[in-house]
């Protein structure tokens, strides 16, 4: 079931109608959301279900095996050992149902093109192996959970109940937030009562979501897929094509964050932030600060961390780096476009390193040097980051060439690549969401309207339904995010 | 992580207090916003509504035809079908032949689009039948693609359904019609919000001005945009690629091999036949043809059991089947912009002929009787 669904707009009033009556009986609303959630997720495919109750019943068993992490004389040698032991166990598990799901195909394919770069001709029978939706949110949530508990940062989760909830909780099931069991395992063992503020502003989450994935990001696609599907692009199409899917990946993918933290937020749950105007970021540092922070801030405590961070002197560092940074690439897909994107923000993170200290040194004297300063920033970064972009969307490495090449060397239009309307309905919802952001970013609130006067308010309101009306994009688009 | 430093909500704010409202008590913003959507509403509605219909080639121009349809019911005289009928018809002709024919300004429209189909085309007769005024004849552009391919229903036959309709088709084909019920529910809600329904018009409004003129086709009132800007095209100057032609016929046409004409579908022609002729309507099922260098590649077959087929919904029906033959035409690679489309020559040559020789005696006859025009009275080419 996808949020932009007639399916959904029937499903979720049945469910906020339940929690609200079941609100005082935490048992009984969490047995309703837990079927709520497999019932969202078995919708698309109902035998991938058993993937998921896999998944959670190892996490949850291997958590109670793992107990509470001992202190004093309790932390014997051999009871170390038998801890390590349960988590790798529990990381062997979710990473071979991942990989398998996910990586098997891909990983036997380039063996079988690199056998035969060898000379080395093979023909062995590939499984198409059919990628089950949300898997890599849902494990990676999942093992957080075990390692929260391995490391004492959480107690073991009794009730086995409680912790299917946390993993399949529904808003967050396919495409994240990836919650941590120390947010949200503790939401689900408690009464949740919305309040009307609560209501609002979950409301409010799910309108802006909506308006981004539907008015926004879903007429930013068919800009991007027709440059990406064309043969031999100028180059300020191939630039028009690579800013709209800028817009139709965060429209998306953020949009679909609003939805699911507005709809936990009307049921009395609250989820992390995913988003924090990643387009106004000013290096990629910033940027992993601002996109996508439930996955940058995983793999900074459970990969990074652990391999040493900045611990371990500046060549460690910078490898470490793009370890992370590749990882976290792979972790979008099974392909090698999805790697070079891991490997180029690995490198730009490695270049910033680097160069930081000279850029420190350079400090505008003036309020208004300053504020250029930023823009100048703001706007080299942005393009900085539509050539990742260009590496995330692209189909093969020659295109990302053929592309860059055509910016560089034919920078011109070509008319019969892209339709007219698509253009114009891209310049007026991508103009609504640059005013949107500007006006959210210097007032540093998400719901900045809130706090404007009910008359201005309601002109707002109006507006966004005639654009919903005039330009949404009622073909149902699934979220990109939900491949991976 | 040089990137992923402290400060992110992981770092204890939960829970997140959620932003009060101003004023939060009575919900002045709603009101203030419902009452914005009136006016603008009531705007809407007194403009005419040929300025709020947009036209644009594919999906759209299926809901120009409905809007068109909704506004002013159907035309006295109606060409449906396929690109082919699309460029093949030119409406200000077939208007201007009529009315010196018949001796009177006959209204017409022209609501062919690319791709349809019987199944599409199935739909918006019905459609066609539910609004007021009714027409006088269906003139249906036909040839072997129409009752052949196995696929049934698309999205754009859904852009004329209402929500019995629907649940029809999904009493008799299932679970794979709910892909459709957004279609359906987008269409009862545009029934009675306009700004919604006329949603295309405002971008479509911007194109219109940049190129100083209006593009719709449908009425008549104006020629269609490929038999304006690029009339002269024919097929001897740009000869088909034949390979690739072999190609879609082979790719496209035909399942290994074999031409697959649907006998659903031709149940279907006879179905709706039967329903418009018990609403007084006439239809005229036409051949539209396809160049010497796209019927090559079409199975010896095909064209012999086309011709069978018609007759046989032609004989059950009573609707009249018009060969090309019948009408005294034969087509030249000069006559064709391309292996299936006329040029506009060649539409202009099916044009006359079919409103002189079979549209204007059917409105000559008894039951074609006086009627008022609802189109402008003189057609007109802005070229």
């Amino acid at each position: 079931m996808i949020f932009n669904s007639l399916q959904f707009a029937v499903f979720f009033p049945l469910v906020l109608l339940l929690a609200t009556l079941l609100r005082a009986h935490v048992m009984a609303r969490n047995v309703m959301l837990l079927a709520a959630s497999y019932y969202f997720y078995g919708i698309w495919d109902w035998r991938f279900l058993g993937l998921l109750v896999l998944s959670t019943v190892i996490d949850w068993a291997v958590g109670r095996a793992l107990g509470p992490k001992p202190v004093g004389d309790a932390a014997t040698k051999e009871e170390l050992a038998r801890r390590r032991a349960l988590l790798v166990v529990s990381c062997v598990v979710n990473l071979t149902i991942l990989g398998f799901f996910k990586y098997y195909g891909f990983f036997a394919s380039s063996v079988v093109e690199g056998l035969k770069h060898l000379g080395i001709e093979t023909n062995p029978t590939l499984l198409h192996v059919v990628l089950p939706v949300g898997i890599s949110f849902y494990t990676f949530q999942s093992m957080s959970y075990t390692i929260d508990v391995y490391r004492g940062d959480l107690p073991p989760e009794k009730s086995l109940l409680n912790f299917a909830l946390y993993v399949a909780f529904f808003p967050q099931l396919v495409a994240g937030p990836i919650e941590r069991a120390t947010t949200l395992v503790p939401q689900v063992q408690t009464q949740r009562r919305a309040r009307r503020e609560d209501f609002y502003y979950g409301f409010y989450l799910i309108c802006w979501g909506l308006f981004k994935k539907v008015v926004i990001a879903d007429n930013a696609a068919p800009i991007a897929d027709m440059v990406f599907s064309a043969k031999n692009p100028g180059g300020l199409t191939v630039l028009v094509g690579v800013y709209a899917f800028a817009v139709q990946i965060y429209g998306d993918f953020s949009g679909y964050t609003d939805i699911a933290r507005g709809t936990a937020r009307m049921l009395g749950f609250d989820l992390m932030e995913n988003f924090n105007h990643p387009y106004f970021a000013v290096n990629p540092s910033d940027f992993w600060r601002r996109w996508h922070i439930s996955l940058s801030t995983w793999l900074r405590d459970y990969l990074y961390i652990p391999l040493g961070g900045s611990r371990k002197g500046e060549g460690r560092t910078y490898l470490n780096l793009m370890t992370t940074m590749v990882l976290g690439g792979l972790w979008h897909g099974a392909a090698w476009n999805f790697v070079f994107w891991g490997i180029y923000h690995g490198a730009i993170l490695c270049i910033h390193r680097l160069a930081q200290p000279s850029l420190d040194r350079f400090k505008p004297r003036t309020a208004l040097g300053g504020t250029v300063w930023f823009v100048v920033r703001v706007v080299f970064f942005f393009h900085v980051t539509c050539l990742g972009w260009l590496f995330f969307r692209a189909s093969s490495a020659s295109q990302v060439w053929q592309m860059v090449s055509a910016v560089s060397t034919r920078p011109h239009f070509d008319r019969g690549v892209l339709n007219d309307t698509a253009i114009l309905t891209f310049l007026c919802t991508s103009g609504v969401m640059f005013v949107a952001e500007v006006v959210q970013y210097c007032s540093r609130e998400y719901a900045v309207v809130f706090r404007w006067p009910a008359v201005v308010r309601g002109m707002i309101y109006a507006a966004a339904i005639l654009a919903f009306a005039l330009f949404g994009n009622y073909q149902g688009v699934q979220f990109i995010y939900f491949q991976f | 992580m040089t990137g992923l430093a402290a400060g992110h909500p992981h770092s204890g704010r939960y829970p997140s207090p959620p932003p009060a409202v101003v004023g939060g008590g009575f919900p002045w913003a709603l009101v203030v916003a419902a009452a914005v959507l009136i006016c603008v509403e009531l705007a809407v509605r007194m403009v005419p509504a040929k300025h709020l219909i947009a036209y644009e080639r594919g999906v759209p121009e299926r809901f120009a035809a409905r809007q068109h349809m909704q506004a002013f019911g159907a035309p006295e005289v109606m060409f449906v079908g396929s690109s082919r009928v699309h460029l093949g018809i030119v409406m200000p002709e077939v208007l201007r032949v009529l009315e010196s024919e018949v001796g009177r300004p006959v209204g017409g429209a022209n609501f062919a689009s690319g791709g349809s189909l019987v199944q599409e085309l199935g739909p918006l007769i019905e459609h066609t039948l539910r609004n007021r005024p009714l027409p006088k004849v269906i003139c249906y552009g036909v040839d072997p693609e129409q009752i052949s391919r196995p696929e049934l229903y698309n999205e754009r036959a859904s852009v004329y359904w209402s929500l019995p309709d629907w649940w029809t088709r999904r009493q008799e084909f299932g679970a794979v019609m709910d892909d459709y019920l957004p279609h359906v529910v987008r269409n009862a809600i545009s029934d009675h919000w306009l700004t919604f329904r006329y949603r295309n018009r405002p971008i479509n409004l911007i194109k219109a001005l940049a190129r100083g003129r209006e593009t719709s086709p449908m009425r008549g009132e104006y020629l269609a945009p490929e038999h304006t800007t690029d009339r002269g095209r024919t097929l001897v100057e740009f000869p088909a690629d034949e390979p690739e032609v072999k190609h879609h016929v082979e790719t496209g046409h035909l399942i290994n091999g074999v031409y697959p004409f649907n006998a659903r579908k031709i149940a279907w022609f006879k179905e709706f036949i039967a329903h418009c002729r018990r609403d007084g309507v006439e239809v005229v099922l036409f051949e539209v043809p396809n160049a010497d260098v796209f019927n090559r590649y079409l199975p010896t077959d095909v064209y012999p059991r086309f011709y069978e087929y018609m007759r046989d919904i032609s004989a059950q029906s009573g609707a009249r089947f018009v060969s090309l033959d019948e009408l005294g035409l034969k087509f030249t690679d000069a006559e064709f912009r391309d292996p299936v489309h006329l040029n506009y020559k060649g539409a202009v040559e099916l044009s006359d002929a079919l409103s002189a020789k079979v549209i204007a005696p059917m409105l000559r006859s008894p039951q074609g009787g006086e009627r008022q025009p609802n189109v402008p009275r003189k057609a007109v080419d802005p070229q």
